[in-house]
């Protein structure tokens, strides 16, 4: 949490020092991507509850890489330095799960978090090829983490939902490769990696009622941006 | 375009596009579903009754034998309402206690369900929301109706013993009978049984044997309750002659041949006594033959069925016991006294206040006269047998035995009732009276006169008139005993002859034949004098032993020898012995045209016997010591 409040800081000075700063020249992008969640906790979770069941259940689904979105806004703040808000959707979960001809029964964890924050972009080299930029964003994520158990045996079917909230920091730094496809709308590939800070779940509605486990969201990532200039 | 536009056109944008993950459908698992109706399963129940009666709180064990279920949970119901749930764990006691306080009395219903796992794999069969339901529906009544002591309903006597039944306690509060007897033949008591189905009300007791004592206890849920005696009476055997003395003893086989020892056979009769005990250990055994049956004394045969288990504490005393009494001979009508009539084939027999006639070979009794007798021996016959008297009320009379008209009615004061002993008739109408107190008279029938008197010391006369009314012979008891013959002469007793009588020589009979001889009867001796002059005409010995009878007319002579129903018949004049038989003069002994008759109301013809019998006779008559003569001693 220090190192994130130290990193604001340099980004707030930057900002303020920014007297040649020209508000107009933006752009504003949309990311779609995908990353790795190391989901340590929540997986000795799934082996422990199936170990608990008295009958055998597969693994249905166990965090897999899945599609996020996203999106930013960049000011410029002087040349070679730009700096905006940032935001990104992530989600990932598993699944423990039987079928048969009596009932069913699953056991789902859904992570899913908004991740916002602000990021700075730094210019790295500009030419005939792709602008290659390094990127630090900075925020926090709100997460969400989502258990639920469900048994249908028959026409009776019984359900189970627990959810735990927490505020989470981060830092994410990136490179980004653009290329300009018009004089206004670039593509770009930024792969970037993601570090939790901490953060400390709780159920939802009752912040003193927390739990030891530490879903999180560290994990490489790629995506995707189309990004949209105001300025030509 | 505006920021502020392009922000809202970026927001509904990832929120349309943001959308939470969402796992994959599972697979399902093939397993292949059970069938609808589980196999069949064992239930085993304590109590075991189709009924469940409670008086109270009840423990009600179970145990089921399922393979290859597995039965993992019971559930008790009363009247469809939850009691009880039970974890089935058969490593543990299967078993619970049903409180009934809370149920009115009657009818009601205890479901026991057995819950069996299917054994498929499935979901639902792992967590137990799957299996098979067996349900138990038990009667169950409660019933607070008290224990109270039970009745007896029968002894029903049956092969190998008795059954006892009882009266039925079919209620909750049932716990056992039990069945005790008391012997009062074996001094002890045992339980014969414990019952705990309380719809068996009965009980064969194989170790009755007829004619035990016994006294039967039946105890409700304790050791002994109500009580009640039983025993049963052998039926009395059944007696056939078969022979001259020999008899044939039947009875009934025990029903219960196991539990006997042997069958006794009790013969028990009068003095002289002879009893004997005959015991027959064979079961299958209901007869016994019995030779040397006295005639002229009742034979009573006892029957006893001893049982086997006859310890120290056995007393045959105790048992039931039947008797059948048995008299040998021919039947004939039984009297107190009998007179021969000479001349005919009559006996007159006198009973009680009557006097009949009896044919001896037709065997017809016919009814003469009644009349209240003095004394039922002072009937006597005339030598001819042409009349007969009798003494009644002070008079003594006389009829003609034929017409029975009334020939002498002889009326004295000398007639007390009470002092009179002997008569003696003669054909000449004397009348010889002795009398307790020594007196001897002689009265003339037809004038009522006294012809003689004579007073003796004595007071206990025998005296005997002659059958011409001139002699008497009288034994005067006073010691020494002394035989005295007199001639009645004008109106005195003239002592011809006199003797006394050698020690242990017990002479006390002695009779006047019909052609004028007199025949003195000694112990193991007879002397036949001329009754005229008191001259010896013969001596013989004899078997030591009383002279019982005699026959003129057939020449016989009775006698039973001392302490034993032997007797002998011999020749009356030449004293040899004729046959051997068994007799005993417990009743009036006669003799008649060979019938030897018994006022028992028996007759035995001489004829009967065998030759055989007579032969043995001989050889034992030898043996018997004669004693001396008296004829020096002869006035």
């Amino acid at each position: 949490m220090k190192n994130y409040l130290i990193l604001l800081l340099i980004l707030i000075i930057a900002s303020v020092n920014a007297q040649e700063s020209d508000l107009t020249d933006f752009r504003i992008g949309f990311t779609h991507g995908t990353g790795l969640y190391f989901q340590h906790d929540l997986k000795v979770l799934n082996n422990e509850v199936e170990n608990t069941l008295p009958f055998d259940v597969k693994t249905v689904n166990n965090f897999p890489p899945w599609p996020f979105t996203g999106g930013y806004a960049m000011i410029q703040i002087r040349k070679g330095f730009a700096l905006g808000p940032a935001y990104q959707f992530h989600t990932t979960g598993s699944r423990l799960g039987q079928k048969d001809y009596s009932g069913r029964y699953y056991f789902d964890q859904i992570l899913s978090s908004h991740a916002l924050g602000l990021q700075g972009e730094f210019l790295l080299s500009e030419g005939s090829g792709p602008v290659f930029r390094f990127l630090i964003k900075g925020g926090v994520n709100f997460s969400t983490w989502k258990l639920k158990e469900n048994l249908v045996i028959g026409y009776n079917e019984e359900e189970d939902i627990t959810i735990f909230k927490a505020v989470c920091p981060f830092l994410e730094p990136s490179f980004s490769f653009t290329w300009r496809l018009s004089n206004r709308l670039s593509a770009i590939i930024c792969p970037a990696f993601h570090i939790g800070l901490g953060g400390k779940y709780h159920l939802k509605g009752n912040s003193s009622a927390t739990t030891d486990k530490k879903p999180g969201w560290n994990g490489p990532r790629i995506s995707f941006n189309l990004e949209y200039r105001n300025q030509l | 375009m505006s920021i502020i536009r392009v922000f809202k056109f970026a927001v509904i944008l990832l929120t349309v596009y943001s959308c939470e993950f969402e796992p994959f459908r599972i697979p399902e698992n093939n397993i292949a579903t059970p069938p609808e109706t589980g196999p069949p399963i064992i239930i085993e129940l304590t109590p075991e009754t189709d009924t469940l009666k409670l008086a109270g709180p009840a423990i009600i064990r179970y145990y089921v034998k399922a393979d290859p279920l597995k039965i993992y949970r019971v559930l008790f119901l009363v009247d469809d309402i939850t009691v009880l749930q039970q974890e089935y764990n058969p490593t543990l006691p299967l078993e619970i206690t049903l409180e009934t306080r809370d149920y009115a009395e009657g009818l009601h219903v205890l479901s026991i369900v057995f819950f069996a796992s299917t054994n498929s794999g499935s979901i639902a069969d792992k967590i137990g929301a799957e299996g098979y339901a067996y349900t138990l529906n038990w009667p169950m009544v409660i019933d607070r109706t008290p224990v109270h002591n039970l009745a007896f309903i029968s002894f029903d006597p049956v092969q190998n013993g008795v059954r006892v039944v009882w009266e039925k306690f079919n209620h909750a509060a049932f716990v056992n009978y039990t069945l005790s007897k008391f012997s009062d033949t074996y001094i002890r008591n045992v339980v014969l049984t414990v019952i705990t189905d309380m719809n068996q009300n009965s009980f064969l007791d194989t170790t009755y044997l007829e004619g035990e004592k016994a006294m039967y206890s039946i105890g409700l849920n304790q050791p002994y309750g109500t009580y009640m005696q039983y025993s049963e009476y052998p039926k009395p055997p059944a007696i056939e002659q078969t022979g001259p003395s020999s008899v044939n003893v039947t009875w009934e086989r025990t029903r219960n041949p196991g539990m006997l020892d042997y069958y006794s056979l009790y013969l028990e009769n009068e003095y002289p006594v002879n009893h004997e005990k005959y015991e027959i250990h064979s079961p299958d055994t209901n007869s016994k033959r019995i030779d040397d049956i006295s005639f002229g004394k009742i034979n009573r045969f006892i029957l006893k069925y001893v049982p086997r288990e006859n310890d120290e504490y056995f007393n045959i005393d105790w048992i039931n016991y039947s008797a059948s009494e048995f008299m040998l001979g021919d039947s004939m009508p039984s009297h107190d006294v009998s007179r021969s009539v000479p001349g005919t084939d009559l006996l007159m027999l006198v009973k009680g206040s009557s006097i009949f006639r009896y044919d001896v070979e037709t065997g017809l009794s016919t009814p003469v006269l009644q009349t209240p007798f003095d004394i039922p021996w002072s009937v006597n016959v005339a030598p001819s047998g042409n009349f007969f008297g009798y003494s009644s009320h002070g008079e003594f009379i006389v009829h003609n035995t034929t017409t029975l008209d009334t020939l002498f009615r002889l009326t004295s004061p000398e007639f007390p009732d009470n002092l009179l002993f002997i008569y003696t008739l003669s054909e000449n109408n004397r009348l010889l009276a002795s009398y307790y107190d020594g007196r001897l008279i002689a009265f003339d029938l037809e004038t009522g006169a006294k012809i003689a008197e004579k007073q003796f010391l004595s007071g206990t006369l025998y005296a005997k008139l002659s059958p011409d009314g001139n002699f008497v012979m009288v034994r005067d008891y006073e010691l020494p005993t002394t035989q005295l013959f007199y001639q009645i002469v004008d109106s005195v007793f003239v002592e011809i002859a006199s003797l006394e009588e050698p020690e242990n020589a017990l002479g006390r009979y002695f009779t006047f034949s019909p052609d004028n001889k007199l025949y003195l009867f000694y112990r193991g001796r007879v002397e036949i004098r001329n009754a005229l002059d008191f001259s010896m005409i013969n001596q013989y010995s004899l078997p030591e032993g009383y002279v019982i009878a005699w026959d003129f007319e057939q020449k016989t002579l009775l006698v039973q020898q001392y302490e034993t129903d032997d007797a002998f018949l011999i020749d009356i004049d030449q004293g040899d012995i004729l046959l051997s038989m068994k007799i005993t003069n417990a009743s009036f002994i006669n003799m008649k045209n060979g019938v030897i008759t018994s006022g028992l109301g028996r007759r035995l013809n001489i004829n009967t016997l065998s030759q055989k019998t007579i032969s043995s006779a001989l050889k034992r008559a030898s043996q018997v010591n004669i004693p001396g003569s008296f004829e020096n001693v002869l006035k």
